[in-house]
């Protein structure tokens, strides 16, 4: 292996170090959600390892919802009650841009759209 | 006749391969032209490649560091209902033994999601193949190949690792007398951006 050979993959390695280091948590951009017209908006935020497919949804920092994506699996339905409220989330592989779109409903109703690894 | 058998046997498994998908994917249908539609998205990845190359050559020639760059992109033509077909443009050199082979190639790939963020990619190829050994003329030939790729992509950034195993055509190279080919199975470590 020459000089210039060697160079290029100790570079290329330590890249994916750092890839590696740098965590498989994606988070989605908080969403304001008006629960009750009048009262201050409720936060829906979200998390998702990418490896594990383990995927966690909280309303105002509280976790509401929690599931996993199953290998070879593109789609999760997600439901529970928290509060007196009803939510729901429609989880599904976007492949036109390598991220997960998280389609939320909080009593049956559209809330937000959580978006996790887009780049 | 074996190089025949070998182009025929790699085409029978990437045919087997596609035919296989398309049928699981026919009863949702599949998208021609995607890139028409305004939710088409390109999807570019752009990444440093490393690893081995081992090619079958006769003589004194051993596996060595192939080195390259990687540029894959949505499928602008087809998209099926599930996964995704990307476009992946190889670019690779190995250079030992006072050989040089330089290859571009296109390889689109099939990809199903393992999680999230790791997408387990499969397909044939195409390539054109520079023989450069030193002091000596090249000689320039086509290539077929069959690999399979394992992604991983978390928002900007992308890693991965692919593998894959390539017949090229016959040519005179290197003062030989006889028609050669460069077969080689190259592995790769890959890290990239994604736009």
């Amino acid at each position: 292996m020459n000089a210039r050979n060697l160079l290029t993959s100790k570079v290329i390695v330590v890249l994916l170090v750092l890839v590696m280091l740098s965590g498989c948590v994606m988070r989605a951009p908080p969403q304001r959600y008006y629960i009750k017209s009048g009262e201050p908006p409720s936060m829906l935020s979200g998390e998702l390892d990418g490896l594990s497919g383990d995927i966690k949804i909280q309303l105002n920092g509280n976790q509401v919802l929690q599931g996993k994506f199953q290998s070879f699996s593109d789609a999760l339905l997600l439901q529970d009650d928290y509060q007196g409220i009803n939510v729901r989330a429609e989880c599904k592989m976007m492949y036109c841009t390598n991220s997960v779109a998280c389609f939320t409903y909080i009593n049956e109703k559209p809330a937000a759209l959580l978006e996790f690894g887009r780049p | 006749m074996k190089k025949q058998i070998s182009f025929a046997v790699m085409f029978a498994i990437s045919g087997a391969l596609f035919s296989g998908t398309a049928r699981a994917e026919d009863e949702k249908g599949w998208t021609l032209l995607p890139y028409k539609n305004d939710d088409f998205e390109v999807n570019f990845t752009v990444a440093l490649a490393t690893g081995i190359m081992d090619p079958h050559v006769s003589g004194d020639v051993d596996s060595g560091a192939a080195n390259g760059l990687v540029l894959s992109l949505n499928c602008p033509w087809f998209q099926p209902p599930k996964g995704a077909i990307r476009q992946v443009f190889n670019y690779n050199v190995y250079d030992k033994d006072d050989l040089e082979i330089k290859t571009f190639e296109m390889n689109p790939r099939y990809f199903i999601p393992m999680s999230p963020s790791v997408q387990l990619g499969i397909g044939p190829g195409v390539g054109y193949v520079t023989i450069a050994p030193k002091d000596s003329a090249e000689a320039h030939v086509l290539s077929f190949q069959v690999g399979a790729d394992l992604d991983y992509r978390n928002k900007n950034l992308f890693a991965g690792i692919g593998v894959r195993y390539m017949i090229t055509q016959e040519a005179k190279f290197g003062g030989g007398m006889v028609d050669n080919d460069v077969d080689n199975l190259a592995i790769q470590l890959r890290v990239g951006y994604n736009f």
